[in-house]
């Protein structure tokens, strides 16, 4: 129980722009997003898409349940969680890049002409990400749409509600985004 | 690659700008930016660009999923305990990763007593066409035996589809745990880990051997076993060598992209063709990181971009700048250089071979020199040793200093002509290994490509174990290469082994066995071993002119053999004819563009030379020499043949006489070498040594003294001391030292000369008593007589070179003189005037004569005047520039006038002679004795002011001088002024 409460306290302390704080909700929901991403990620592309925004809430309101967190407080946490799903899923596209180079395990290196494929998704997820980071540093809100978007998932209106801003703004950031991000992926 | 290129600022105006622009429709855009003020001017490429984008990304939903990856947590990894892959059972899982899962498997119908390691790799790639290429990897493994290598037993695909890999199983660790760890929990003594490495080195020589290139070293694909001793894994992506790098297979194509980027070179990341040196430059990532502990790019992001970006731009740090603090002292130097030789970003810059790579390690382990200086080859000026080796002419080293160049353009020429699919094959496998043989950069670092050379011998036996004939060619060439380098021991070794090798595999008689006979001769040749050439020759010259119908180019090689060994053995005549037909056939049969036309057409010049036909003779050939050179070289006056010509040009002026034309010629020489070598260039160094005897004989003391130092500059600090180059640098700057009556200065290039002389030869051959006693005649000049006398007795005790005993007798005349001896000064300047002969050198003759007459002179002797007179009117019509040597006649003939109280006579060669002084070298005891003459003739003409005036100078000047006869001067001086 205490994991929920200080959650709580947590997500209010972020608000506040305590760096500490955001790292601390990062990892107490950590195994749920983790746990998101990679069903996102191998699953992307095909068969029934995932309703991620749904899971995230799910997410959420197992803490919130418990924690009392006010209904502003879910903006905040999807916005976090599309975070978190983003070094969740641009940490696993490395773990298994380096696996797949060899890493150090001997006699596991099996380049043998076989291992063609895979690696474009892999290669467009780490310079979308490397993107953002410089994006970062000129418009915030940009970054965020791209992360709910692309590796969060979340649908448009969802965004907008998650942003508190209208679906016509979320498309119009949307758009200038893939803009940037198509010149800086070239 | 900063992917956004955008900083706040810019983006605050530009997000306005594209929101105003995508609120209209495409069509309406452009004439809406074009509109815009001119404030945003600067931002219109970028609006532009960005909006160019819209339709692609609206089409092709870019971004729109997120793309599917494989997430590899193992669990799919192909195989179960027990199941049958093959012929093969599963018996335990030694791995699993992305790529698929390896297994100790069992021979499932007991063939094999051992297990070994099943990598079962995914079927990801296209299914047809897999069983194909695993054939293909098993073909070329399969030639693999080496123990450092891990065997390939087989490979294949299953009915299902599934490939496999069976290897030997080695139990072991990776190289990189292996030396985190020391296998005993410390990390690897150094000592050890480049022992490891060198194993590592050596495995992959070894493949290259077998024209197969690994593609993709890393320490993962590295095992080191519990003796540790490494194995190396997967050169499963390995090509052959003599493949044709044009036709990459698609295997090649596929398995390419699965490089691992960490360990890759720029080439293989550029998609170019790959060499050795690709597996060069892995190897040294390989023990950047096993020194380090690091590799060398450390990078803030890890897209495979930005790390090949890295690659292809970053200057890596050195190992020590990022190792750990305690690595640190021992990787600075030596071991940083060799890592950074590897990592060379051009890979024409890299070790061109493995061997060469770990060659190096070992020196560094040996504590040899890594990277060793060249050492000089004396041996080939021989040849020009008129008189002593001192007194050769630096123009013999220009030739050697040009021909390391010239060989392998030579060479690469002869490749050129070879049949051609089979020069073609030969290429192929020696271009790598030449890359850095190119003539211009071989001043500085000429012994790589010998070394390489070298080295190349021991890959051709291995590597052509079956083609006797490629491989005798190649030893030819290397043989031939090695030559031009000026390796001679191991151009000897080589093309013995060539011949022994072909007379053994293809028969006394065949082509291949001629062939390797005249690279033998040549080397002969080169070694001056006049008896072997001269045996070699006898069977070598009938066989080649049988051959010649078909094979002309050999009969012109052994003839130009067969010209040098009449020139070695002062034939001199009769290497006229070799060298005549040499050239002709060449010409006829080869063209005037062929290089080895070119080179007998400068043979024939030298053989001329040595011949004395008449200058004019000589001139018009190295006219025609020079022309071919420059049409062989689409007229380049700078081609280091060309250099080559206008050196030899040199020779023949000088030979003739001509110091003036031989001077203005050497001048073209200097500013050839200087374009093509650089201003320090070595060439450039030797060439700068020419003629500066001649010049300063001729009056141009300053320049001669310029360019002597100038010389010692740039070649001093390359030469080892102990060489002749070195010592022949520095006696001829002793003569010109002297020339200018730098006598302190002279006297110090003399005694290091000796010194290194002794250390040469031991000390009791010419070269060293010639230096011994110029030596003592500086030493009369600076007053120190006693030693001046023992120096001699010294010297006189060795054998005297018959020629030059005129010379010797001239110095003796001059020491007595300066001592104040002029009877016996006189004595033995008439008994070497004597010993000349009827037909002395005008040189000589002058020298002699002056010094005869200023000896005479303090005699009072009337004969003086009219010996004095003579000298001084040659070198007026010679149109000789003042120097002071010239002074020394004008104050000589003018304290003649001055006895005969024409002081009216005397003041005008007084003045002349002070001007020069006070130019030239105002403090010289040259200038203080010419002031006080001036000084005594200007008492006499009553001028007294003037006369004080130089007196006092005369004093000022001579003072200090330890001459008897200078203090004498400054006595008189003194008393004079009063």
């Amino acid at each position: 129980m205490s994991d929920v409460a200080s959650l709580t306290d947590l997500i209010h302390r972020a608000r506040e722009g305590d760096e500490g704080a955001l790292r601390g909700v990062f990892d107490a929901a950590y195994v749920d997003l983790r746990a998101l991403a990679s069903a996102r990620l191998s699953r992307s592309g095909r068969g029934a898409p995932l309703d991620t925004t749904a899971l995230v809430h799910e997410s959420y309101l197992r803490f919130a349940n418990a924690g009392k967190l006010a209904i502003t407080d879910r903006q905040h946490f999807m916005r976090y969680a599309s975070h978190v799903m983003r070094s969740v899923i641009v940490d696993m596209v490395r773990a298994s890049r380096a696996e797949r180079r060899g890493g150090n395990a001997p006699h596991v290196t099996l380049n043998t002409g076989v291992s063609n494929s895979a690696a474009p998704g892999e290669e467009e997820i780490i310079r979308v990400h490397e993107a953002l980071e410089e994006l970062a540093a000129v418009d915030q809100r940009l970054v965020q749409v791209v992360e709910m978007r692309y590796f969060a998932g979340m649908t448009e209106p969802e965004i907008a509600s998650a942003l508190g801003v209208t679906d016509r703004t979320v498309r119009r950031d949307w758009e200038k985004a893939r803009l940037l991000l198509a010149r800086a992926l070239q | 690659m900063p992917a956004l290129e955008i900083d706040a600022a810019t983006w605050a105006q530009l997000n306005q700008l594209l929101d105003a622009a995508l609120d209209q429709t495409p069509a309406t855009r452009g004439r809406w930016i074009e509109s815009l003020g001119p404030e945003f001017e600067s931002l219109k490429p970028q609006l532009r660009d960005l909006l160019s984008r819209e339709a692609v990304v609206e089409t092709a939903d870019f971004l729109g999923n997120l793309p599917r990856v494989d997430i590899l947590d193992g669990a799919k990894a192909p195989g179960v305990a027990g199941e049958s892959i093959g012929p093969y059972r599963l018996v335990r899982e030694l791995g699993a990763g992305g790529m698929g899962a390896v297994w100790l498997a069992d021979r499932a119908d007991g063939l094999f007593r051992r297990p070994v390691a099943l990598k079962l790799p995914h079927p990801l790639g296209s299914p047809a066409g897999l069983a194909e290429r695993m054939a293909r990897e098993r073909e070329i493994l399969a030639t693999l035996d080496h123990p450092h290598i891990a065997k390939l037993f087989d490979a294949g695909v299953t009915v299902a589809g599934q490939p496999f890999l069976a290897i030997e199983h080695v139990e072991g660790v990776s190289l990189g745990e292996y030396c985190a760890s020391g296998g005993a929990g410390d990390r690897l003594p150094l000592p050890q880990m480049l022992d490891l490495f060198r194993q590592v080195a050596d495995a992959v020589a070894y493949a290259h051997g077998k024209l197969v290139l690994h593609r993709d070293l890393k320490p993962a694909n590295i095992l080191v076993d519990k003796s540790g001793n490494a194995r190396l894994l997967d050169f499963g992506i390995a090509k052959l060598l003599d493949e044709g790098q044009t036709r990459d297979t698609r295997l090649t194509e596929i398995s390419g992209k699965a490089l691992t980027p960490d360990y890759a070179s720029p080439e293989q990341i550029l998609g170019e063709p790959l060499t050795v040196a690709s597996d060069v430059y892995s190897l040294g990532v390989i023990l950047f990181e096993m020194l380090a502990g690091t590799r060398p790019y450390k990078l803030a992001r890890e897209s495979r971009r930005v790390l090949e970006d890295a690659i292809l731009q970053t200057e890596p740090p050195l190992p020590s700048e990022v190792a750990p603090p305690r690595m640190r002292r021992v990787l600075r130097g030596d071991l940083d250089t060799i890592v950074m030789r590897a990592l060379k970003k051009n890979s024409a810059e890299r070790y061109a071979t493995v061997d060469k790579f770990s060659e190096d390690i070992a020196r560094y382990l040996d504590h040899r020199p890594v990277l060793a200086q060249p050492d000089s080859r004396w041996y080939r000026l021989r040849k020009f040793a008129a008189r002593n080796t001192l007194s050769i002419t630096a123009a013999s080293l220009v030739s050697i200093a040009v021909l390391g160049g010239a060989g392998v353009a030579i060479w690469q020429a002869r490749v050129a002509i070879a049949e051609r699919d089979r020069a073609e094959e030969i290429r192929s496998f020696i271009a790598t290994l030449f890359q850095e043989a190119d003539p211009y950069r071989q001043f500085g670092k000429p012994l790589g490509a010998a070394e390489l050379l070298r080295n190349a011998d021991a890959d051709v036996a291995r590597g052509f174990s079956s083609r006797p004939e490629l491989r005798l060619e190649l030893r030819g060439l290397i043989a031939a290469s090695l030559l031009g380098l000026a390796d001679l021991p191991a151009a000897e070794a080589t093309a013995r082994k060539a011949v022994a090798d072909s007379t053994q595999h293809l028969g006394a008689t065949s082509l291949a066995t001629l062939r390797a006979r005249v690279v033998l001769a040549e080397v002969y040749a080169a070694r001056r071993d006049n008896p072997k050439l001269r045996a070699e020759l006898a069977e070598v010259l009938p066989r080649a002119r049988t051959a010649a119908h078909e094979h002309p180019e050999l009969l012109v090689r052994a003839l130009r053999a067969s010209s040098d060994l009449a020139i070695e053995e002062s034939r001199f005549a009769e290497s006229l004819a070799p060298a005549r037909e040499a050239f002709e056939l060449a010409r006829r049969r080869l063209g005037e563009r062929d290089w080895l036309t070119v080179g007998a057409s400068t043979g024939l010049v030298e053989a001329e030379l040595f011949a004395r036909v008449p200058t004019d003779e000589q001139l018009r050939e190295a006219e025609r020499g020079m022309r071919l050179v420059l049409a062989a070289t689409g007229g380049r006056e700078d081609s280091p043949r060309a250099i080559q010509m206008r050196d030899i040009r040199v020779r023949i002026l000088l030979g003739a006489g001509d110091k003036r034309g031989a001077i203005a010629e050497n001048d073209r020489l200097i500013d050839a070498a200087t374009r093509t070598f650089g201003a320090d260039g070595i060439a450039t160094g030797y060439a700068l040594m020419n003629c500066n005897r001649e010049r300063a004989a001729l009056g141009d003391v300053a320049t001669a003294l310029r360019n002597s130092n100038r010389a010692m500059e740039i070649i001093g600090p390359r030469i080892a001391h102990d060489s002749h180059e070195y010592l022949s640098l520095l006696s001829s700057r002793a003569v010109v030292r002297l020339a200018a009556r730098q006598h302190e200065a002279a006297l110090q290039d003399l005694q290091s000369a000796e010194e290194g002389s002794r250390k040469l030869s031991g000390g009791a051959d010419w070269d060293t008593s010639s230096l011994m006693i110029q030596r003592a005649h500086l030493l009369a000049r600076l007053g120190r007589f006693a030693e001046a006398h023992s120096v001699m007795t010294a010297a006189l005790r060795n054998d005297v070179n018959e020629e030059d005993l005129d010379w010797v007798r001239r110095q003796e005349g001059s020491i007595a003189r300066w001592e104040g001896n002029y009877p016996l000064a006189i004595a033995k300047l008439l008994e070497s005037a004597a010993l000349g002969g009827d037909n002395p050198s005008e040189a000589s003759r002058l020298r002699n004569d002056m010094e005869l007459g200023l000896a005479e002179l303090e005699l009072g002797d009337v004969r003086a005047e009219s010996t004095l007179l003579e000298v001084d009117s040659a070198l007026r019509k010679s149109g000789v520039d003042m120097h002071p040597a010239f002074a020394e006649v004008m104050t000589g003939l003018a304290r003649i006038k001055l006895a005969q109280h024409a002081s009216e006579a005397s003041l005008p060669l007084l003045q002349r002679a002070d001007a020069f002084w006070r130019e030239f070298d105002a403090r010289n005891r040259g200038a203080g004795e010419v002031a006080y003459w001036l000084g005594r003739a200007q008492l006499e003409a009553g001028q007294r002011t003037a006369a004080r005036e130089n007196l006092s100078r005369a004093v000022e000047i001579l003072r200090d001088s330890p001459l008897p006869s200078d203090r004498r001067l400054v006595q008189a001086a003194r008393a004079a002024v009063g």
